[in-house]
């Protein structure tokens, strides 16, 4: 049975992993347009962010558009793995599948 | 750590919710440069209209129209690289076939009422269009039931009270209008 993943599952951190996850693509997601997804503030968004990419889970870049500044963000492998096996557990739980 | 089955029952919807949100962004994005690119073609195609007389109207609009569907199609097809872009026309809703009815819509009710007054000619596809927006917008995209709404209600309002410059009313309000709103897409 796959286990819960507690970085993951802070409701916030699970809203940044599932907007990452959509895109399938693997592509990054520009930091403003995660806030407006997971409608959380700029530090709240900043500090999730940081826990995730030092848990592997989320790889951050940063360059410039112009002479604007850009952050982004998207999932690694692990991270996606990780997403994967936590959607698992859930689902796992919601159909009865928990023995213990 | 366990959790209950309510709680991961909430973690999902909150999941699937993310996800949603996600898409719809996407669908912004794939809208956005095809309502800039129809919005050019109207500021150009109504403008026109205003100068020319409606012998010639044809053979303006059918260039323009051919250059938006070529545009429309490409950007499409750009948007279709990956599987995010499948799941962003399945969750959307929206498919070609959706195109194809309101083409069909717009061509059928023309060719049935045809329009003799030249404000009417000029007002439908605006009247149309605005309402397709809505429905869309209503649907999945609320910014673009917003566009669609504002587009109609314009679009009425120049019928009514600006018929002698409709086609430029049409042109600066209509076509800046979908710029406009092309634009407050891509801001998301």
């Amino acid at each position: 049975m796959a286990e819960l993943d507690e970085i993951i599952h802070q409701p916030l951190r699970l809203k940044i992993m599932s907007a990452l996850h959509a895109e399938t693509a693997g592509e990054p997601v520009d930091f403003a347009q995660l806030k407006t997804t997971t409608q959380a503030t700029d530090g709240n968004l900043g500090s999730h962010l940081t826990t995730l990419e030092k848990a592997g889970y989320v790889k951050i870049t940063k360059d410039f558009v112009g002479k604007r500044p850009r952050t982004r963000a998207a999932l690694t492998p692990a991270g996606r793995r990780a997403f994967r096996r936590h959607v698992n557990y859930l689902r796992e739980i919601v159909e009865g599948l928990d023995t213990n | 750590m366990n959790i209950s089955r309510t709680e991961a029952e909430t973690a999902l919807s909150d999941i699937e919710q993310a996800a949603a949100a996600v898409c719809v962004q996407r669908s912004y994005r794939v809208a956005a440069p095809i309502l800039i690119l129809w919005g050019v073609i109207w500021v150009f195609g109504y403008a026109g209209m205003g100068i020319l007389t409606g012998a010639h109207w044809s053979l303006l609009w059918i260039p323009l129209d051919l250059i938006g569907i070529v545009g429309t199609l490409f950007v499409v097809r750009r948007s279709r690289g990956g599987a995010s872009a499948r799941r962003t026309r399945a969750q959307s809703g929206f498919s070609p076939w959706h195109a194809l009815a309101i083409l069909l819509m717009l061509v059928g009710t023309f060719v049935m009422f045809g329009p003799s007054q030249p404000a009417a000619y000029i007002a439908y596809p605006g009247l149309l269009c605005g309402f397709s927006y809505m429905m869309f917008g209503i649907m999945r995209m609320p910014r673009l039931a917003w566009i669609g709404a504002a587009m109609g209600a314009l679009t009425l309002l120049g019928f009514f009270l600006a018929k002698d410059i409709l086609s430029y009313w049409m042109a600066v309000v209509g076509g800046g209008g979908l710029i406009l709103g092309g634009l407050w897409l891509r801001k998301l």
